[in-house]
Protein backbone atom coordinates (compact mmCIF):
# COMPACT_ATOMS: atom_id res chain seq x y z
CA UNK A 1 0.00 0.00 0.00
CA UNK A 2 1.28 3.43 -0.92
CA UNK A 3 0.02 5.44 2.01
CA UNK A 4 1.24 6.21 5.50
CA UNK A 5 -1.28 3.97 7.25
CA UNK A 6 -0.18 1.06 5.08
CA UNK A 7 3.49 1.67 5.82
CA UNK A 8 2.83 1.86 9.55
CA UNK A 9 0.83 -1.36 9.48
CA UNK A 10 3.52 -3.14 7.52
CA UNK A 11 5.87 -2.91 10.48
CA UNK A 12 3.37 -3.10 13.33
CA UNK A 13 1.72 0.03 14.65
CA UNK A 14 3.58 0.67 17.87
CA UNK A 15 4.57 4.32 17.84
CA UNK A 16 3.90 6.50 20.87
CA UNK A 17 3.91 10.28 21.02
CA UNK A 18 4.72 11.71 24.45
CA UNK A 19 3.13 15.15 24.45
CA UNK A 20 3.52 17.91 27.02
CA UNK A 21 0.52 16.58 28.99
CA UNK A 22 -0.54 13.29 27.52
CA UNK A 23 0.92 10.27 25.73
CA UNK A 24 -0.83 9.06 22.60
CA UNK A 25 -0.54 5.71 20.87
CA UNK A 26 -0.71 5.65 17.09
CA UNK A 27 -4.05 3.81 17.50
CA UNK A 28 -5.51 6.76 19.39
CA UNK A 29 -4.18 9.15 16.78
CA UNK A 30 -5.77 7.02 14.06
CA UNK A 31 -9.16 7.35 15.75
CA UNK A 32 -8.81 11.12 15.60
CA UNK A 33 -7.58 10.85 12.01
CA UNK A 34 -10.68 8.95 10.94
CA UNK A 35 -12.84 11.58 12.62
CA UNK A 36 -11.04 14.43 10.90
CA UNK A 37 -11.33 12.72 7.55
CA UNK A 38 -15.09 12.58 8.04
CA UNK A 39 -15.21 16.22 9.08
CA UNK A 40 -13.29 17.18 5.96
CA UNK A 41 -14.79 14.55 3.65
CA UNK A 42 -15.21 17.18 0.93
CA UNK A 43 -11.40 17.31 0.65
CA UNK A 44 -11.17 13.86 -0.90
CA UNK A 45 -8.79 14.20 -3.86
CA UNK A 46 -8.53 17.95 -3.19
CA UNK A 47 -5.47 19.94 -2.01
CA UNK A 48 -5.25 20.98 1.63
CA UNK A 49 -2.79 22.73 3.96
CA UNK A 50 -1.94 21.15 7.29
CA UNK A 51 -0.93 23.79 9.85
CA UNK A 52 1.49 22.67 12.59
CA UNK A 53 0.48 22.95 16.26
CA UNK A 54 2.20 19.99 17.96
CA UNK A 55 3.60 16.62 16.93
CA UNK A 56 0.66 14.40 17.92
CA UNK A 57 -1.88 16.66 16.20
CA UNK A 58 0.27 16.97 13.08
CA UNK A 59 0.50 13.19 12.87
CA UNK A 60 -3.30 13.01 13.10
CA UNK A 61 -3.46 15.26 10.04
CA UNK A 62 -0.83 13.23 8.21
CA UNK A 63 -2.70 9.98 8.91
CA UNK A 64 -6.03 11.55 7.97
CA UNK A 65 -5.10 13.18 4.70
CA UNK A 66 -2.26 11.14 3.19
CA UNK A 67 -3.82 8.91 0.55
CA UNK A 68 -6.95 11.09 0.79
CA UNK A 69 -6.07 14.60 -0.42
CA UNK A 70 -4.40 15.22 -3.78
CA UNK A 71 -1.80 17.57 -2.27
CA UNK A 72 -0.89 18.17 1.34
CA UNK A 73 0.96 21.42 2.09
CA UNK A 74 2.83 21.05 5.38
CA UNK A 75 3.13 24.46 6.97
CA UNK A 76 3.29 26.81 9.92
CA UNK A 77 0.61 29.47 10.31
CA UNK A 78 3.06 31.97 8.79
CA UNK A 79 3.64 29.79 5.72
CA UNK A 80 -0.10 29.16 5.44
CA UNK A 81 -0.71 32.89 4.86
CA UNK A 82 1.34 32.70 1.72
CA UNK A 83 -0.64 29.89 0.14
CA UNK A 84 -3.32 30.23 -2.49
CA UNK A 85 -6.54 31.36 -0.82
CA UNK A 86 -8.49 28.47 -2.37
CA UNK A 87 -6.57 25.83 -0.44
CA UNK A 88 -8.35 24.73 2.73
CA UNK A 89 -6.28 25.26 5.89
CA UNK A 90 -6.61 22.54 8.52
CA UNK A 91 -5.41 23.28 12.03
CA UNK A 92 -5.64 20.37 14.44
CA UNK A 93 -4.89 20.51 18.15
CA UNK A 94 -6.06 17.36 19.86
CA UNK A 95 -4.86 18.65 23.23
CA UNK A 96 -7.00 21.76 22.90
CA UNK A 97 -9.91 21.67 25.37
CA UNK A 98 -12.06 23.66 22.94
CA UNK A 99 -11.96 20.66 20.62
CA UNK A 100 -14.52 18.98 22.84
CA UNK A 101 -16.89 21.83 22.01
CA UNK A 102 -16.40 21.33 18.30
CA UNK A 103 -19.58 19.55 17.23
CA UNK A 104 -18.17 17.56 14.39
CA UNK A 105 -15.18 16.25 16.26
CA UNK A 106 -16.08 14.60 19.55
CA UNK A 107 -19.17 12.79 18.41
CA UNK A 108 -17.26 11.34 15.51
CA UNK A 109 -14.21 10.48 17.61
CA UNK A 110 -16.37 8.60 20.08
CA UNK A 111 -18.23 6.74 17.38
CA UNK A 112 -14.95 5.36 16.12
CA UNK A 113 -13.77 3.79 19.33
CA UNK A 114 -15.36 0.44 18.68
CA UNK A 115 -14.73 -3.24 19.19
CA UNK A 116 -13.26 -3.68 15.72
CA UNK A 117 -10.63 -1.09 16.40
CA UNK A 118 -9.66 -2.73 19.67
CA UNK A 119 -9.19 -6.06 17.89
CA UNK A 120 -7.06 -4.43 15.20
CA UNK A 121 -5.00 -2.75 17.91
CA UNK A 122 -4.29 -6.16 19.44
CA UNK A 123 -3.22 -7.38 16.00
CA UNK A 124 -0.80 -4.44 15.77
CA UNK A 125 -2.60 -2.57 13.02
CA UNK A 126 -4.34 0.76 12.74
CA UNK A 127 -7.62 0.90 10.88
CA UNK A 128 -9.02 3.41 8.46
CA UNK A 129 -12.63 4.05 7.65
CA UNK A 130 -14.09 2.49 4.55
CA UNK A 131 -14.28 5.69 2.48
CA UNK A 132 -10.58 5.75 1.74
CA UNK A 133 -9.99 6.93 -1.84
CA UNK A 134 -6.38 5.70 -1.83
CA UNK A 135 -4.85 8.41 -4.00
CA UNK A 136 -1.09 9.04 -4.10
CA UNK A 137 -0.83 12.31 -2.17
CA UNK A 138 1.83 14.84 -3.08
CA UNK A 139 3.46 16.16 0.07
CA UNK A 140 4.55 19.77 -0.37
CA UNK A 141 7.34 21.33 1.66
CA UNK A 142 8.44 24.96 1.60
CA UNK A 143 11.91 26.35 1.18
CA UNK A 144 13.04 29.98 0.96
CA UNK A 145 13.51 31.22 -2.57
CA UNK A 146 16.09 33.86 -3.54
CA UNK A 147 13.54 36.60 -2.94
CA UNK A 148 12.76 35.14 0.48
CA UNK A 149 9.33 34.04 -0.69
CA UNK A 150 8.65 30.37 0.09
CA UNK A 151 8.86 27.95 -2.80
CA UNK A 152 6.91 24.71 -2.57
CA UNK A 153 8.40 21.39 -3.61
CA UNK A 154 6.33 18.27 -4.06
CA UNK A 155 7.38 14.86 -2.74
CA UNK A 156 5.77 11.49 -2.55
CA UNK A 157 5.61 9.47 0.63
CA UNK A 158 7.76 6.88 -1.14
CA UNK A 159 10.61 9.37 -1.62
CA UNK A 160 10.22 10.86 1.86
CA UNK A 161 10.49 7.46 3.51
CA UNK A 162 13.38 6.09 1.41
CA UNK A 163 15.66 6.53 4.37
CA UNK A 164 13.30 5.34 7.11
CA UNK A 165 14.55 2.08 8.56
CA UNK A 166 12.82 -0.54 10.69
CA UNK A 167 14.22 -3.08 13.13
CA UNK A 168 13.46 -4.24 16.69
CA UNK A 169 16.35 -2.07 17.90
CA UNK A 170 14.93 1.01 16.16
CA UNK A 171 11.55 0.31 17.75
CA UNK A 172 13.12 0.77 21.17
CA UNK A 173 14.41 4.23 20.35
CA UNK A 174 12.94 7.28 22.03
CA UNK A 175 13.40 10.38 19.87
CA UNK A 176 13.42 14.00 20.97
CA UNK A 177 11.56 16.43 18.72
CA UNK A 178 13.86 19.38 18.03
CA UNK A 179 12.89 20.36 14.52
CA UNK A 180 9.89 22.09 13.07
CA UNK A 181 7.96 19.08 11.85
CA UNK A 182 6.63 20.84 8.75
CA UNK A 183 10.20 21.16 7.47
CA UNK A 184 12.06 18.36 5.76
CA UNK A 185 14.29 17.33 8.69
CA UNK A 186 11.45 17.42 11.21
CA UNK A 187 9.22 15.39 8.95
CA UNK A 188 11.97 12.79 8.63
CA UNK A 189 12.01 12.34 12.42
CA UNK A 190 8.21 12.03 12.58
CA UNK A 191 8.12 9.48 9.75
CA UNK A 192 11.02 7.48 11.21
CA UNK A 193 9.20 7.30 14.56
CA UNK A 194 5.87 6.28 13.00
CA UNK A 195 7.24 3.67 10.62
CA UNK A 196 9.72 2.08 13.02
CA UNK A 197 7.20 2.06 15.88
CA UNK A 198 9.45 4.14 18.13
CA UNK A 199 8.55 6.85 20.66
CA UNK A 200 8.69 10.62 20.16
CA UNK A 201 8.99 13.07 23.03
CA UNK A 202 7.40 16.37 22.02
CA UNK A 203 7.37 19.61 23.97
CA UNK A 204 6.86 23.24 23.14
CA UNK A 205 9.48 24.72 25.46
CA UNK A 206 12.02 27.11 23.95
CA UNK A 207 14.39 26.53 26.85
CA UNK A 208 16.98 23.98 25.78
CA UNK A 209 18.01 23.12 29.35
CA UNK A 210 14.40 22.40 30.32
CA UNK A 211 14.00 20.30 27.23
CA UNK A 212 17.13 18.31 28.03
CA UNK A 213 16.02 17.72 31.61
CA UNK A 214 12.74 16.39 30.25
CA UNK A 215 14.60 14.10 27.87
CA UNK A 216 16.46 12.60 30.81
CA UNK A 217 13.14 11.93 32.57
CA UNK A 218 11.46 10.50 29.50
CA UNK A 219 14.36 8.20 28.51
CA UNK A 220 15.21 9.92 25.25
CA UNK A 221 18.09 8.10 23.52
CA UNK A 222 17.89 9.37 19.93
CA UNK A 223 18.24 12.96 18.75
CA UNK A 224 18.28 14.53 15.31
CA UNK A 225 19.60 18.10 15.25
CA UNK A 226 21.67 20.57 13.25
CA UNK A 227 25.41 20.83 14.04
CA UNK A 228 24.63 24.22 15.61
CA UNK A 229 22.06 22.66 17.93
CA UNK A 230 24.54 19.92 18.86
CA UNK A 231 27.19 22.51 19.75
CA UNK A 232 24.66 24.20 21.97
CA UNK A 233 23.75 20.89 23.61
CA UNK A 234 27.43 20.26 24.23
CA UNK A 235 27.51 23.60 26.04
CA UNK A 236 25.25 22.17 28.74
CA UNK A 237 25.85 19.75 31.53
CA UNK A 238 23.07 17.48 30.39
CA UNK A 239 24.15 15.72 27.23
CA UNK A 240 26.25 13.15 29.05
CA UNK A 241 23.17 12.25 31.17
CA UNK A 242 21.27 11.19 28.08
CA UNK A 243 22.11 7.58 27.13
CA UNK A 244 22.43 8.33 23.43
CA UNK A 245 22.08 5.40 21.05
CA UNK A 246 21.50 7.42 17.89
CA UNK A 247 22.96 10.81 17.04
CA UNK A 248 21.87 12.37 13.77
CA UNK A 249 23.17 15.60 12.28
CA UNK A 250 21.76 17.44 9.28
CA UNK A 251 20.94 20.79 7.72
CA UNK A 252 24.48 22.16 7.92
CA UNK A 253 28.03 20.97 7.32
CA UNK A 254 29.09 18.49 10.02
CA UNK A 255 32.70 19.28 10.88
CA UNK A 256 35.24 16.80 12.20
CA UNK A 257 35.77 18.41 15.59
CA UNK A 258 32.04 18.28 16.36
CA UNK A 259 31.84 14.64 15.24
CA UNK A 260 34.87 13.85 17.44
CA UNK A 261 33.34 15.58 20.45
CA UNK A 262 30.07 13.69 20.11
CA UNK A 263 31.86 10.37 19.59
CA UNK A 264 33.99 10.95 22.65
CA UNK A 265 30.98 11.76 24.84
CA UNK A 266 28.89 8.87 23.50
CA UNK A 267 31.33 6.23 22.20
CA UNK A 268 28.69 3.53 21.73
CA UNK A 269 26.13 5.69 19.92
CA UNK A 270 25.73 5.48 16.17
CA UNK A 271 26.48 8.87 14.62
CA UNK A 272 25.07 9.72 11.22
CA UNK A 273 25.19 12.91 9.23
CA UNK A 274 22.48 13.19 6.67
CA UNK A 275 22.93 15.05 3.43
CA UNK A 276 19.50 16.08 2.19
CA UNK A 277 17.60 19.03 0.79
CA UNK A 278 13.99 20.14 0.86
CA UNK A 279 14.02 20.47 -2.91
CA UNK A 280 15.42 17.07 -3.84
CA UNK A 281 14.65 14.92 -0.81
CA UNK A 282 17.16 12.78 1.03
CA UNK A 283 20.50 12.22 -0.63
CA UNK A 284 22.63 9.97 1.54
CA UNK A 285 23.76 9.19 5.06
CA UNK A 286 27.37 9.06 6.29
CA UNK A 287 27.96 6.84 9.30
CA UNK A 288 31.73 6.49 9.64
CA UNK A 289 32.10 9.46 12.02
CA UNK A 290 34.25 11.33 9.50
CA UNK A 291 33.41 14.70 7.91
CA UNK A 292 32.33 14.68 4.26
CA UNK A 293 31.91 11.36 2.47
CA UNK A 294 34.29 8.78 0.88
CA UNK A 295 35.59 9.62 -2.59
CA UNK A 296 34.78 6.03 -3.62
CA UNK A 297 31.06 6.93 -3.54
CA UNK A 298 31.62 9.04 -6.65
CA UNK A 299 32.23 5.79 -8.54
CA UNK A 300 30.04 3.36 -6.64
CA UNK A 301 27.15 5.63 -5.68
CA UNK A 302 25.29 5.23 -2.41
CA UNK A 303 22.12 3.31 -1.65
CA UNK A 304 19.62 5.77 -3.12
CA UNK A 305 21.70 7.92 -5.44
CA UNK A 306 24.60 8.33 -7.85
CA UNK A 307 27.04 11.15 -7.13
CA UNK A 308 29.37 13.28 -9.26
CA UNK A 309 31.40 16.50 -9.07
CA UNK A 310 31.10 18.87 -12.03
CA UNK A 311 33.69 21.26 -13.47
CA UNK A 312 32.51 24.05 -11.13
CA UNK A 313 33.23 21.82 -8.11
CA UNK A 314 29.48 21.48 -7.43
CA UNK A 315 28.20 18.20 -6.06
CA UNK A 316 25.73 16.60 -8.45
CA UNK A 317 23.30 13.95 -7.36
CA UNK A 318 21.07 11.56 -9.26
CA UNK A 319 18.47 10.13 -6.91
CA UNK A 320 16.48 7.02 -7.71
CA UNK A 321 13.20 8.81 -7.12
CA UNK A 322 11.65 11.33 -9.48
CA UNK A 323 12.44 14.98 -8.80
CA UNK A 324 10.01 17.90 -8.67
CA UNK A 325 9.55 19.38 -12.17
CA UNK A 326 10.81 22.78 -10.93
CA UNK A 327 14.29 21.24 -10.71
CA UNK A 328 14.51 20.38 -14.42
CA UNK A 329 16.64 23.45 -15.19
CA UNK A 330 19.22 22.32 -12.63
CA UNK A 331 19.34 18.75 -13.96
CA UNK A 332 21.72 17.68 -16.75
CA UNK A 333 20.96 15.31 -19.63
CA UNK A 334 22.07 12.31 -17.57
CA UNK A 335 19.64 13.13 -14.75
CA UNK A 336 22.20 14.59 -12.34
CA UNK A 337 20.90 17.51 -10.25
CA UNK A 338 23.21 20.43 -9.46
CA UNK A 339 22.96 20.64 -5.65
CA UNK A 340 24.75 24.03 -5.64
CA UNK A 341 26.96 22.69 -2.88
CA UNK A 342 30.66 23.42 -3.32
CA UNK A 343 32.94 20.49 -2.51
CA UNK A 344 36.64 19.70 -2.46
CA UNK A 345 38.58 16.42 -2.47
CA UNK A 346 40.73 16.03 0.62
CA UNK A 347 42.54 12.86 1.69
CA UNK A 348 40.10 10.34 0.26
CA UNK A 349 37.07 12.36 1.34
CA UNK A 350 34.72 14.75 -0.41
CA UNK A 351 34.43 17.75 1.92
CA UNK A 352 31.61 20.31 1.83
CA UNK A 353 32.62 23.98 1.60
CA UNK A 354 29.30 25.83 1.47
CA UNK A 355 26.66 26.98 -0.98
CA UNK A 356 27.78 28.08 -4.43
CA UNK A 357 24.69 30.26 -4.76
CA UNK A 358 25.87 32.34 -1.84
CA UNK A 359 22.88 31.29 0.31
CA UNK A 360 24.04 31.64 3.90
CA UNK A 361 23.31 28.82 6.34
CA UNK A 362 22.83 30.31 9.80
CA UNK A 363 22.37 27.38 12.15
CA UNK A 364 20.32 25.48 9.58
CA UNK A 365 18.29 28.54 8.51
CA UNK A 366 18.88 29.51 4.89
CA UNK A 367 19.37 33.21 4.24
CA UNK A 368 19.34 34.38 0.61
CA UNK A 369 21.79 37.33 0.52
CA UNK A 370 19.70 39.11 -2.12
CA UNK A 371 16.79 39.31 0.33
CA UNK A 372 18.91 41.07 2.97
CA UNK A 373 20.53 43.31 0.35
CA UNK A 374 17.12 44.47 -0.86
CA UNK A 375 16.20 45.54 2.69
CA UNK A 376 19.48 47.43 3.19
CA UNK A 377 19.08 49.17 -0.18
CA UNK A 378 15.77 50.62 0.99
CA UNK A 379 17.68 52.98 3.28
CA UNK A 380 18.27 56.40 1.77
CA UNK A 381 21.97 57.04 1.36
CA UNK A 382 22.89 53.39 0.73
CA UNK A 383 24.30 53.06 -2.78
CA UNK A 384 25.36 49.43 -2.83
CA UNK A 385 25.20 46.48 -0.46
CA UNK A 386 26.74 43.05 -0.55
CA UNK A 387 25.64 40.44 1.97
CA UNK A 388 27.57 37.25 2.62
CA UNK A 389 28.29 34.66 5.28
CA UNK A 390 31.11 34.86 7.78
CA UNK A 391 32.21 31.47 9.18
CA UNK A 392 31.31 31.05 12.83
CA UNK A 393 32.14 28.19 15.14
CA UNK A 394 28.78 28.32 16.94
CA UNK A 395 26.24 28.73 14.14
CA UNK A 396 28.22 27.69 11.05
CA UNK A 397 27.83 31.12 9.47
CA UNK A 398 26.66 34.60 10.39
CA UNK A 399 25.32 37.26 8.07
CA UNK A 400 27.53 40.30 7.44
CA UNK A 401 27.09 43.19 5.00
CA UNK A 402 29.48 45.44 3.06
CA UNK A 403 27.86 48.79 2.34
CA UNK A 404 28.76 51.66 0.03
CA UNK A 405 27.16 54.95 1.04
CA UNK A 406 26.54 58.16 -0.83
CA UNK A 407 28.84 61.11 -0.16
CA UNK A 408 27.72 63.56 2.54
CA UNK A 409 25.99 60.84 4.56
CA UNK A 410 27.08 60.05 8.08
CA UNK A 411 28.03 56.37 8.50
CA UNK A 412 27.11 56.24 12.17
CA UNK A 413 23.54 57.47 11.59
CA UNK A 414 23.10 55.52 8.42
CA UNK A 415 24.28 52.21 9.88
CA UNK A 416 21.83 52.68 12.76
CA UNK A 417 18.99 53.20 10.29
CA UNK A 418 20.07 50.11 8.34
CA UNK A 419 20.02 48.08 11.53
CA UNK A 420 16.55 49.35 12.45
CA UNK A 421 15.24 48.64 8.97
CA UNK A 422 16.63 45.10 9.14
CA UNK A 423 15.06 44.52 12.56
CA UNK A 424 11.75 45.66 11.16
CA UNK A 425 11.70 43.59 7.98
CA UNK A 426 13.88 40.55 8.60
CA UNK A 427 13.94 37.56 10.92
CA UNK A 428 16.59 37.70 13.64
CA UNK A 429 18.98 35.24 12.02
CA UNK A 430 18.78 37.23 8.76
CA UNK A 431 19.94 40.51 10.28
CA UNK A 432 23.62 41.25 9.53
CA UNK A 433 25.66 41.04 12.72
CA UNK A 434 28.26 43.31 11.20
CA UNK A 435 27.90 46.25 8.85
CA UNK A 436 31.13 47.30 7.14
CA UNK A 437 31.51 50.59 5.29
CA UNK A 438 33.50 50.10 2.12
CA UNK A 439 34.39 52.40 -0.77
CA UNK A 440 33.13 50.35 -3.70
CA UNK A 441 31.84 46.94 -4.71
CA UNK A 442 33.05 45.03 -7.73
CA UNK A 443 30.41 44.55 -10.39
CA UNK A 444 30.50 41.98 -13.19
CA UNK A 445 30.56 43.17 -16.84
CA UNK A 446 26.79 42.57 -16.93
CA UNK A 447 26.31 44.97 -14.06
CA UNK A 448 25.54 42.30 -11.48
CA UNK A 449 27.13 42.15 -8.08
CA UNK A 450 30.25 40.04 -8.35
CA UNK A 451 29.82 37.05 -6.05
CA UNK A 452 32.82 35.13 -7.35
CA UNK A 453 34.91 36.35 -4.43
CA UNK A 454 32.35 35.09 -1.93
CA UNK A 455 33.66 34.53 1.53
CA UNK A 456 32.76 30.83 1.59
CA UNK B 1 40.59 45.19 31.29
CA UNK B 2 41.08 41.52 32.06
CA UNK B 3 39.67 38.71 29.97
CA UNK B 4 36.70 38.15 32.28
CA UNK B 5 35.69 41.80 32.05
CA UNK B 6 36.16 41.76 28.28
CA UNK B 7 33.83 38.77 27.95
CA UNK B 8 31.28 40.36 30.33
CA UNK B 9 31.26 43.60 28.36
CA UNK B 10 31.00 41.76 25.04
CA UNK B 11 28.05 39.77 26.41
CA UNK B 12 26.23 43.00 27.28
CA UNK B 13 26.95 44.52 23.86
CA UNK B 14 25.72 41.43 22.09
CA UNK B 15 22.61 41.13 24.27
CA UNK B 16 21.65 44.65 23.25
CA UNK B 17 22.30 44.05 19.58
CA UNK B 18 20.57 40.70 19.45
CA UNK B 19 17.55 41.70 21.55
CA UNK B 20 18.35 39.27 24.36
CA UNK B 21 17.78 39.98 28.04
CA UNK B 22 20.92 39.13 29.99
CA UNK B 23 20.46 37.98 33.58
CA UNK B 24 22.18 40.06 36.27
CA UNK B 25 24.69 39.46 37.64
CA UNK B 26 26.64 37.01 35.48
CA UNK B 27 28.63 34.93 37.98
CA UNK B 28 31.34 32.31 37.57
CA UNK B 29 28.89 29.45 37.94
CA UNK B 30 26.16 30.98 35.76
CA UNK B 31 25.20 28.39 33.16
CA UNK B 32 25.79 29.79 29.70
CA UNK B 33 22.48 28.47 28.44
CA UNK B 34 20.73 30.33 31.23
CA UNK B 35 22.53 33.63 30.91
CA UNK B 36 19.91 35.03 28.56
CA UNK B 37 21.84 34.75 25.29
CA UNK B 38 20.36 32.38 22.74
CA UNK B 39 22.37 30.50 20.10
CA UNK B 40 22.44 33.52 17.80
CA UNK B 41 23.63 35.62 20.73
CA UNK B 42 26.46 33.14 21.40
CA UNK B 43 27.45 33.10 17.77
CA UNK B 44 27.62 36.89 17.81
CA UNK B 45 29.58 36.83 21.06
CA UNK B 46 32.19 34.48 19.60
CA UNK B 47 32.38 36.67 16.45
CA UNK B 48 32.79 39.84 18.52
CA UNK B 49 35.45 38.32 20.76
CA UNK B 50 37.29 37.13 17.67
CA UNK B 51 37.35 40.71 16.45
CA UNK B 52 38.52 42.06 19.82
CA UNK B 53 40.92 39.32 20.88
CA UNK B 54 41.94 37.95 17.51
CA UNK B 55 41.03 34.34 18.34
CA UNK B 56 38.11 31.96 18.00
CA UNK B 57 39.21 29.22 20.40
CA UNK B 58 36.32 26.98 19.32
CA UNK B 59 37.82 26.74 15.84
CA UNK B 60 41.48 26.96 16.68
CA UNK B 61 41.68 24.67 19.70
CA UNK B 62 40.70 21.05 19.63
CA UNK B 63 38.26 21.54 22.48
CA UNK B 64 37.28 18.28 24.12
CA UNK B 65 34.80 19.69 26.61
CA UNK B 66 32.50 22.53 25.64
CA UNK B 67 32.13 25.20 28.34
CA UNK B 68 28.92 25.01 30.36
CA UNK B 69 29.47 27.91 32.79
CA UNK B 70 30.65 31.50 32.42
CA UNK B 71 33.93 30.64 34.20
CA UNK B 72 34.57 27.73 31.84
CA UNK B 73 33.84 29.96 28.85
CA UNK B 74 36.33 32.58 30.08
CA UNK B 75 38.89 29.83 30.75
CA UNK B 76 38.64 28.64 27.13
CA UNK B 77 39.56 32.15 25.96
CA UNK B 78 42.32 32.53 28.55
CA UNK B 79 43.83 29.25 27.36
CA UNK B 80 43.45 30.32 23.74
CA UNK B 81 45.28 33.59 24.36
CA UNK B 82 47.98 31.78 26.30
CA UNK B 83 48.56 29.32 23.44
CA UNK B 84 48.59 32.17 20.95
CA UNK B 85 51.29 33.91 22.97
CA UNK B 86 53.51 30.84 23.01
Amino acid sequence: MNNLVGLINEHGANANIVGAVETYTVHQLMVYANAYRQTYSHLSKQPAALVYTNAASFIVGMLAFDGYCSRLYLCSDVLAKDLDANITRITIDIADASLTKHPSSVSVVESFVGEDQEQERLRGRVTTDSQYPNVVTQWCLATSGTSGKPKWFAHTLASLTLNCKTSPRLRDLCWANLYQAYRYAGLQVLLQVLISGATLVDDDSDDLLLKMQRWVNTNVNAISATPSMWRQMLMSNHLHNIPMQRITLGGEIADQSLLDNLAKLHPTASIAHIYASTEAGVGFVVKDKLAGFPVSWLQQGVSNAQLAIDEKQHLRIKPKHELDAQLTTLTDDNGYLDTQDLVRLEGGRVIFLGRASGVINVGGNKVPPEKVESVILLVEGVLQAKVYGQPNSVLGNLVVADIVIAPNHDWSNLSRTVREQCKLLLQRFEIPVKLRKIDSLVMSPTGKLNRSDDHV
Amino acid sequence: MNIEQTVQRAMHDVAELSDCQLIEPIKSDTLLLQSGLDSLGYAMLVAQLEEELGIDPFTELAITVYPATFAEFVAVYARGLEQQGQ
